[in-house]
């Protein structure tokens, strides 16, 4: 495999064999050697080899083994003559990210963390297999699926501006609840309104820093505000989806004659039946997501109001942006000079759209579309704006995170005989949690630094720094 | 994990996933080790055997062996996910390369009761092999965590 460097920020993986077009990575020379210890640069290639990918298979900085697509990957299938693949989503389909700001400053809730952060623990449910306080019956379910985060705010989660300040306004139109089946229907019903496990988190966070004071303001960032920033997705919702049209896919794929170098790649023509109804399948589970993290951050708000005891409108918990970060979405981009229609799978990667784009919401139109990056329990999370320049080079698309560096065996090892909750304790951030192993799992070493992984999208120009935000409280699964 | 456990499986180390390589001395045993291997990483039990017992019939299908594998412990692995259910036991009945049926014996999850070491989520295609090995049959399955 022939590795060329383009730029400080750009390496271009030659194509050779089976490979269709180039891969394309977005990294810097330290970061770059240790991908090159695993596994995700052939999967960078293998993504190459899928019938109508256009341009180049992608990695953006925080790129790390998946299985089938890498984690941080971004690839455009022809819409007429392409493919889509569920594996090219991953199984929490819409695993997202939103932020929400306050009219909070630090010091408003410096001597009161404890109850806040233990307040939010308590009333926002997580961990494994967590069930949700929103019960939903056969036909209130189905609603979910076709109106995403307009059914949270409807049931009085929640307020129309959030709507407005959500990716696609919360909702995929294209959703067919018919095609859901009853594992997933099953799974659905019981845990809308939950954070989950594992990486998902809800943060509260301080602005610490703001680079691009004009765009912060647009965006409504202050340095020391109060933020909270949610990250979670579909469930076992979507993960059901996903494992059932990988099952569908992968015997589908045997009758095309496409030859697979990994199963987990498994793929239907997306004008073919198979692979419309696994796209609509898929709106529906991105439209549970845009729902699920709707009530999360209602939640939130009641939760803050109550522990700190203040109005809403002193609290003024406004949504900044919500953005998914797992996703399949049909787009038009311009490629070699011409308007193309193509399937933009993101996985594990952001959209960026940039200045003027008609699906940045009107508000944010003039500069780019925010983006949220959030980092690990320790450090920091950005606040990016989309570009121009993603527009021409990554169909629109940036990283997601800091991106995983230990595996969840080695991070358990390396916490033995720590405290991790004291050690971020002494840095300033307080952390609830539910699972056993979480707190190793998930402590800052198991990531990159999102600094860096955010330093080589800012310096490849296809996102821009606007701030940085410092945890300091953290309720985890 | 237990002396015993070593001998039939191991885990092996991916970023962000988990993968299991697992030991049989023929289909038939490997395909019941990765039962229990899933739920010895999933929800290793410990003490008494569980009072409360439910059986269960299970059919898994595959276009090979490979294929066979991942449906199979996707079966397995819905019984927690979906039904929050742990199986204590694993009667095969009988196995072709592309079927078995299989009857479970499961017990309901209670978190107050079980910890969850690694919470499998879902099992994926991504390299898994399920072939002959040295005298016996060896399985590698990455799966979702």
């Amino acid at each position: 495999m022939q590795i060329k460097r383009i730029d400080d920020y750009r390496w271009q993986l030659e194509a050779s064999g089976p490979m269709r077009v180039p891969g394309l990575i977005y990294t810097s020379a330290a970061m770059l050697d240790q991908l090159k210890a695993e596994e995700a640069l052939n999967q960078v290639a293998n993504v190459a080899t899928l019938p109508g990918i256009v341009k180049a298979s992608m990695a953006m900085p925080d790129i790390h083994w998946g299985y089938g697509f890498p984690i941080g990957g971004v690839a455009a299938f022809d819409w007429q003559t392409g493919v889509v693949s569920p594996g090219g989503v991953g199984y929490d389909i819409n695993c997202g990210v939103r932020l929400a700001t306050t009219d909070l400053q630090h010091e408003d809730i410096r001597d009161r963390m404890k109850d806040l952060v233990d307040a939010l623990y308590h009333h926002v449910p997580s961990g494994v297999g967590a069930t949700g306080s929103v019960k939903l019956t056969a036909k209130e379910g189905k609603k979910v699926l076709v109106q995403g985060s307009r059914w949270a705010v409807n049931q009085g989660f929640g307020t129309d501006e959030d709507i407005e300040h959500t990716e696609d306004g919360g909702c995929l139109s294209h959703a067919d609840p018919d095609l859901i089946s009853e594992r997933a229907q099953e799974r659905g019903s019981k845990q809308l309104g939950t954070l989950g496990s594992g990486n998902h988190f809800l943060e509260v966070g301080v602005v610490e820093e703001i680079f691009e004071p004009d765009t912060a303001d647009v965006f409504g960032l202050r340095l020391g505000q109060v933020t909270v920033l949610v990250h979670s997705g579909s469930r076992g919702f979507g993960y059901q989806v996903c494992d059932d049209f990988l099952a569908i896919m992968s015997k589908h794929v045997r009758t095309l004659g496409i030859a697979l170098p990994d199963r987990q790649l498994a793929c239907a023509y997306i004008q073919s039946e198979v692979g419309q109804r696994y796209l609509k399948a898929m709106a529906c589970a991105a439209n549970y997501a845009w729902a699920n993290r709707q009530i999360l951050l209602h939640r939130s708000r009641e939760v803050f109001e109550q522990a700190l005891h203040i109005s809403p409108r002193a609290l003024n918990m406004r949504l900044v942006y919500d953005v998914c970060h797992n996703i399949a979405k049909k787009e038009e981009h311009d490629i070699d000079g011409r308007k193309q229609w193509v399937c933009v799978h993101r996985k594990g990667a952001t959209r960026s759209f940039g200045p003027g784009h008609p699906a940045v919401n009107p508000v944010y139109r003039a500069v780019g579309q925010p983006i949220l990056i959030p980092g690990d329990m320790g450090r920091a999370s950005y606040v990016l704006v989309g570009t121009e320049r993603a527009m021409q080079e990554t169909f629109g698309s940036t990283c997601h995170g800091a991106g995983r560096l230990l595996s969840r065996k080695a991070a358990k090892r390396q916490a033995k005989g720590r405290s991790i909750s004291r050690e971020l304790a002494d840095q300033g951030v307080l952390v609830r949690w539910t699972g056993r192993g979480t707190l190793s799992e998930e402590m800052p070493e198991a990531y990159k630094d999102v600094s860096q992984v955010v330093g080589v999208v800012h310096g490849a120009g296809i996102s821009r720094k606007v701030a940085r935000l410092r945890p300091i409280g953290v309720v985890k699964g | 994990m237990s002396e015993t456990s070593q001998r039939y499986f191991r885990v092996f180390e991916h970023t962000a996933d988990l993968g299991l390589e697992i030991f049989g001395a023929d289909p038939q045993a490997l395909f019941v080790n990765a039962g229990r291997a899933l739920y010895e990483v999933l929800v290793p039990l410990e003490g008494q055997p569980p009072e409360n017992r439910r059986r269960q019939r299970i059919e898994a299908q595959g276009e090979d062996w490979a294929d066979l594998m991942v449906n199979w412990l996707r079966e397995l692995l819905y019984l927690f996910n979906g039904d929050q259910q742990v199986v204590i036991a694993i009667d095969l009945e009988s196995l072709a390369e592309n079927a078995l049926q299989a009857t479970v014996t499961t017990t309901d999850f209670d978190p107050d009761q079980y910890r969850v070491e690694f919470e499998i989520k879902a099992v994926t295609y991504h390299q898994v092999i399920v072939a002959p090995y040295e005298d016996g049959w060896r399985a590698r399955v990455i799966f979702d965590v």
